[in-house]
């Protein structure tokens, strides 16, 4: 058939063997029996062997770590199915033993191969082991898994801190329902001081009447009476008290206005005793869908710090101000005080557990634990600003009237 | 999407059955006994599907060796072979390091990936080249999440088992190939078609 021009220009090219002494790959060909025919100039200058030393050598001979078991049934199988088998870096290391000697990043005394053992004579059952040098690439993935060794054992660590805070954070919770527990009785002894006095007194009065002979039965039954309605009032502060302290299970309807005049009940004899005006605006309508008496801590913690703020300060006006406004689908209560204010450095800290100003009542964990309660369990914010010897406590809810 | 008329997978079948009998004949030479590979199942399938198929793989321990093919015909190629049978072929083998385990399960990989490829390549007037393969240790649970693949948006799926009843080493293979390929694929098969009417 006749060429055309061009391809009389360019025929292929007959690769010589000078070609195969050029690449960056040594070239070994061996028969079935691992005896060497060829040796490229890169695996001798690897080796420091000249290939005139090395032909008609067995290869095993000349290198006596490579075991000639596998390396035989490699080359049987190449030459079986006329396709290439391989060794690679990653699992076997290297098949002819090189040293290097690199300065940098060097994991490895050997040169790390990749071997692809290809058919190259079939009829005198010869095949080509061609060697690329992978030291570079074993490099790098034997760092990256160093790296990811030590990754896991960071995130094994971090997940052992994590169970440790959880711990912390329960025995956290166990304080904050000790000290709860703590306010809760010391209310009730607030509360109880009044009516158990006039108990004392009427007792008293009536013992002077006896003695005195002056005791009718008038008299008698109007202090009984008065006694039992004192006696009446206690327990039902006490229940009040048990029934709003214990942790609600399912959310109910609250009415915002009650709840909040609840909450000042419940420190009615500090605010008299502090001389604290105590005022609400709240619209009597709003009702909340809420987890009760979680609120309620979280209020009276609030409302107890402003309190204990007010304790020492010489004002006139001593006031605590709860109003609520409703804006973009969610509810702020603003409780306002104006006991002084708080510096900026301490702004920052209120929030922080064990943090706390009072110099030996305070647990530390009111606020803390008013956070945790407002954005945990009631999916709100609570944010605390100070302006002009006023403190602000906003708290933020997401409505769900009902 | 894509996929396999009944016709089409007829012919790849058809095709199948002659590169699994190659196969064969060069593992059982490869390990000196006597090997049977099932009738390979075709399949195509969504890459979220074939990681469906492997969790049924998941309650026993594996070996999972993967090997990329290049040309014309592309894909890749995943060898899973439980540990019992593993271990049964160091015995058979003689091989008395993981290294050298590893190596002979990566040569298996490579023996049954070459040969079914190229046989089924030569089937359709191409060639194939082969990357090296590759052994993962990395437990079957996050196969899921290799990159490996994700890259496989639609696959077909060629199931083999290999099995040496002496030797009690079976082993499962899938040769996976996606879009352009399985395009191809189509086009080949169409043509062996029209050959045949």
């Amino acid at each position: 058939m006749a060429q055309t021009q061009t391809q009389l220009h360019f025929r292929p090219t007959h690769l010589n063997e000078s070609l195969v002494d050029l690449v960056d790959n040594g070239i070994i060909v061996v028969d079935n029996d691992l005896i060497i025919h060829h040796y490229n100039k890169w695996i001798e200058i690897q080796t420091h062997i000249k290939e005139s030393a090395v032909i008609g050598q067995k290869i095993t001979d000349l290198f006596s770590t490579i075991n000639a078991k596998i390396l035989k049934r490699k080359i049987k199988t190449t030459l079986l199915m006329q396709n290439a088998t391989y060794y690679t870096a990653n699992t076997s290391g290297y098949l002819i033993p090189i040293k290097i000697n690199q300065i940098q990043n060097s994991k490895f005394e050997y040169m790390q191969q990749d071997v692809s053992i290809v058919p190259y004579d079939l009829e005198h059952n010869q095949v080509a082991l061609i060697i690329t040098d992978q030291t570079r690439m074993a490099n790098t993935q034997a760092l990256l898994e160093e790296n990811i060794l030590e990754v896991k054992k960071l995130n094994n660590a971090l997940l052992k801190e994590k169970e440790l805070t959880q711990k912390q954070y329960e025995q956290l919770l166990e304080s904050s329902r000790n000290a709860a527990m703590g306010e809760m009785i010391s209310m009730i002894a607030h509360q109880w001081r009044q009516p158990l006095s006039i108990i004392n007194t009427s007792i008293g009065t009536i013992k002077v009447k006896q003695e005195l002979n002056i005791l009718d039965k008038e008299s008698m039954d109007t202090t009984l009476q008065r006694i039992e309605t004192t006696v009446l009032h206690l327990s039902e502060t006490i229940n009040d008290f048990r029934d709003y302290f214990k942790p609600n299970k399912k959310q109910t309807l609250v009415n915002l206005s009650s709840l909040l005049e609840k909450a000042a009940n419940f420190l009615q004899t500090e605010l008299e005793n502090f001389g604290i005006q105590y005022t609400q605006e709240i619209d009597t309508d709003i009702n909340i869908l809420i987890y009760k008496n979680e609120f309620l801590q979280a209020i009276l913690n609030i409302l107890k710090n402003a309190i204990d703020a007010h304790e020492h300060k010489n004002l006139t006006n001593k006031f605590i101000q709860v109003s609520v406004n409703i804006k973009n689908k969610k509810l702020h209560l603003n409780i306002l005080d104006n006991a002084g204010g708080i510096q900026a450095d301490v702004l920052t800290k209120v929030f922080e557990p064990y943090f706390s100003t009072k110099s030996k009542n305070g647990t530390g964990l009111g606020l803390y634990m008013s956070q945790k309660i407002i954005q945990e369990h009631l999916k709100g914010s609570i944010q605390i600003s100070s302006k002009d010897n006023k403190t602000l406590v906003t708290i933020t809810l997401p409505i769900q009237e009902k | 999407m894509y996929s396999l008329t009944e016709d089409e997978k007829d012919v790849l079948q058809e095709l199948m059955n002659v590169a699994y009998g190659s196969a064969t004949a060069v593992v059982a030479e490869m390990l000196d006994a006597f090997a049977t590979l099932s009738i390979p199942k075709i399949e195509v399938m969504s890459v979220n599907e074939l990681l469906h198929q492997f969790e049924s793989l998941k309650d026993k321990s594996y070996f999972f060796a993967t090997q990329a093919f290049a040309g014309e015909f592309s894909g890749e190629s995943a060898f899973f072979i439980d540990e019992t049978s593993a271990n049964n072929l160091a015995k058979h083998l003689e091989v008395d390091s993981n290294e050298d385990l590893d190596d002979a399960i990566l040569e298996l990989t490579n023996v049954l990936t070459a040969t079914l490829t190229t046989k089924l390549a030569q089937e359709m007037q191409t060639q194939v080249s082969f990357s090296l393969p590759n052994i993962s240790h990395i437990p079957l649970s996050e196969i899921a999440d290799t990159n490996t693949f994700q890259n496989y948006s639609q696959v077909i799926v060629i199931d083999t088992q290999l099995l040496f009843e002496d030797q009690k080493i079976n082993g499962e293979i899938f040769i996976l190939t996606k879009d352009a390929s399985i395009q191809w694929l189509k086009h080949k098969l169409n043509y062996i078609l029209d050959q045949l009417i």
